[in-house]
């Protein structure tokens, strides 16, 4: 087993690792930028060294955090980048879409316990690992897995994991740098939505060095993903998008579940072996979303659903602008809709006074 | 006077300009993204074309538009960058700032008549070209001057009217990139000052995503991200040979800042708050109730909330708070006159309405 450390922080794997320090340079600068600390970041690669006051800037908008003085020097290159091509994978429809995409170039799957799952569940990690390993051996790539303690296990991280995710994703890229010479980031979200994020288009090119190439791929609207997945029957039966059910494969209950089984039905997939249960409009109806996940939402209003379920996807989208809480069935939860909309309207009713 | 043309649209400049079709890329590949129609560009810059598919996909899903297919071939023969560097130039803020910011690297200020001036508008912009020569005096640098029809058909008979495939917003960074590649000649990196921070990332034709991957093996194309408005503006605050040129207004033509529209005001906010005097480049417009009666929109709004708390006196800064209330509820803006005032309390009630039978599932 191969390990990394700086400070307390430390990154661990069977595959080589970087032997310098510069793999946690993007964890140092975010930090750096949070607390409003000069950043010492030591030698770094010249091409990251151009990018560093975008990126910077970026994070200090973001965060936000403090427009920090930076101290580095630029390395003489003396290695030459590794041929081979990586992807970060967590099974989800943008690694999997990702990974269909750039089949014949990707040489590796890379697995990370310690970023969604805690280092101390090595349960839930046993199962995914196991999943993802499967998914490696059928397309004939090469699995990496990482070990780090870089979020859970720190007593605090210098922002949101939203925000932090990105730079912790750059570090292990570059921990890895013997492994490959390219990286894909698979994209959460699509050109449309470019709202502040960890891992972004903008973002995660900038963390590119001479050895290691970072791309944020795949900003295609999820729908579109999932029509290309449809087309791989063998990606599609292995899909896992939700990780609330430990012992289970996908729960079928939850926001990401119900969002991706619809998405398939408006796809003419009505029944597929990684979503055993069937959906009900109800289920659909009494989803409660938020300003994140609405936007994937948007996109099943669509006339390829039977129209019980399109009317409860406009029923939930709905419930989510007009900020009250979704349907339930239940009578105290109806009770407190009707709540929240009477205090909607005193507040619209009222505004008009000049409280300034 | 030189002159380029892709088939009725043409750029004329007294610099020099390319002698190919590769400037027009820009306007051909937004033109089929709206349309749907394959797109033909011809030859194609080597590092251009690794971003082809990327700009496609962007101005597909902002326009939006279709993915359109893409038939183009590599340039094979290079050739030699030149050694200038430009910067749009229109007499703002932003480009004021970046002109400020990179005053050492920066040979040539770029003026464009037919962007945002109407061709047939020559006075106005013969007053703006004034101005330019002046800035261009001062700091050193050269003019240059292009004329074009792209945004606007030419016609004596009647008032001009848009040419273009899609919402200006949306076309203009490809109409930046379509004039710097036409100048290749005369600069390897050009600057477009944006317009935003990178707190605020809304889709816009000229993007700090989008700007770059415009460059070529010839010209790199650099979106010039800046701190906040009021921060660019606190920095022109102290270069006193800045102020009295600076042009902020497209909205009133006969006037070289009208001091009444929203984008007027909130400058002349921002210099009152940086305690500048607004006389040297504004009429003495600026009242409480003018601020209040401001009409924000999703895009200016960003603009306005720097504004508030900064420094302002109590009734300015009570008059910003009102106009992004007013904004942020969905009601008319405050105006202190009575109809309007009725009409602000039927808005209300008419919200207040729709939010009493918001439960009720109307799908």
């Amino acid at each position: 087993m191969n390990l990394v450390s700086d400070g307390k922080i430390w990154l661990e794997s069977e595959a080589p690792l970087a032997n310098t320090t510069r793999w946690s340079l993007p964890l140092r600068l975010v930090r750096a930028v949070a607390k409003g600390e000069t950043a010492n970041l030591g030698n770094i690669s010249p091409l990251l060294a151009s990018n560093l006051k975008t990126i910077r800037d970026i994070y200090a908008a973001w965060i936000p955090g403090h427009t920090i003085p930076l101290n580095f020097e630029c390395s003489s290159m003396v290695d030459s980048p590794a041929s081979c091509v990586s992807l970060f994978f967590s099974g989800g429809v943008d690694s999997f879409y990702s990974l269909i995409k750039h089949r014949d170039e990707i040489d590796n799957l890379i697995l990370v316990h310690g970023f969604d799952i805690p280092l101390a569940d090595t349960k839930a990690f046993a199962l995914a690992e196991a999943q993802v390993r499967d998914v490696a051996s059928f397309f004939g790539k090469r699995l990496i897995v990482v070990r780090t303690n870089l979020h859970f296990e720190q007593p605090d991280i210098p922002c949101s994991w939203g925000m932090y995710h990105g730079a912790a994703l750059a570090a292990v890229a570059l921990a890895l740098a013997p492994n490959h010479g390219k990286v894909y980031i698979a994209s959460s979200y699509s050109y449309s939505d470019l709202h502040a994020w960890g891992s972004h288009p903008l973002l995660d090119p900038l963390w590119s060095t001479e050895f290691v190439q970072i791309v944020h791929d795949g900003c295609e609207t999820r729908i579109n993903k999932l029509r290309a997945l449809v087309k791989s029957p063998e990606a599609l039966s292995r899909l896992r998008v939700c990780w609330e059910n430990p012992d289970n494969y996908n729960c079928c209950l939850c926001e990401k579940c119900i969002r991706t089984m619809l998405a398939l039905r408006i796809l003419g997939v009505d029944r597929c072996t990684a979503f055993p249960r069937t959906i009900t409009p109800d289920l659909v109806r009494f989803q409660e979303l938020h300003h994140d996940s609405v936007l994937f939402w948007r996109e099943l209003r669509d006339p390829g659903l039977p129209p019980p379920l399109s009317a409860a996807v406009r029923s939930a989208i709905h419930s989510c602008e007009a900020g009250l809480p979704p349907h339930s069935g239940k009578f105290k939860r109806e009770v407190k809709r009707w709540l929240s909309a009477v205090r909607n309207a005193g507040s619209a009713l009222i505004s008009p006074i000049d409280r300034s | 006077m030189y002159r380029v043309t892709d088939k009725d649209i043409g750029i004329e400049s007294d610099a020099p300009l390319v002698n190919s079709q590769e400037w027009a890329i820009p306007l051909r590949l937004v033109e089929s993204v709206v349309g749907g129609k394959p797109a033909n560009l011809g030859d194609v810059s080597p590092l251009l074309a690794r971003n082809l598919v990327t700009i496609r996909d962007i101005y597909a899903a902002w326009i939006p538009g279709h993915r359109c297919s893409l038939t183009f071939e590599i340039n094979s023969s290079v050739t030699a960058p030149a050694s200038g560097v430009s910067l749009f130039f229109s007499g703002g803020v932003d480009c004021f700032y970046s002109l400020v910011q990179h005053d050492d690297e920066i040979d040539n200020l770029i003026l464009i008549h037919g962007f945002d001036i109407p061709l047939a508008e020559t006075k106005t912009f013969e007053q703006i070209l004034e101005q330019a020569r002046e800035v261009a005096r001062l700091f050193k640098k050269r003019l240059i001057v292009v004329r074009t029809n792209l945004h606007w058909e030419e016609s004596r008979l009647y008032t001009e009217r848009p040419r273009i495939p899609c919402d200006w917003g949306m076309y203009f960074g490809a109409a930046l990139a379509a004039v710097a590649y036409a100048l290749a000649p005369n600069h390897r990196k050009i600057y477009i000052a944006s317009s935003t921070s990178y707190a605020d990332l809304h889709q816009d034709g000229s993007h700090q995503l989008l700007d770059p991957l415009w460059s070529t093996d010839a010209v790199q194309i650099v979106h010039d991200v800046g701190e906040k408005r009021i921060d660019k503006l606190r920095v022109l605050a102290q270069h006193p040979e800045v102020l009295p040129r600076l042009r902020v207004c497209w909205e009133n033509l006969d006037n070289y800042n009208c001091g009444l529209c929203e984008k007027c005001i909130r400058t002349m906010l921002g210099l009152r708050a940086l305690g500048v005097n607004n006389s040297i480049v504004f009429p003495d417009t600026l009242t409480p109730e003018l601020v209040s009666a401001q009409k924000l929109t999703d895009r200016c709004v960003v603009y306005w909330r720097e504004l508030l708390d900064f420094g302002l006196p109590a009734d300015f800064n009570a008059a910003v708070r009102s106009a992004i209330h007013s904004f942020e509820n969905g009601l008319p803006p405050s105006t202190g006159h009575f109809k309007r005032g009725v009409k602000r309390w039927l808005y209300a009630a008419r919200n207040a309405g729709r939010a009493l039978i918001a439960p009720l599932d109307r799908t």
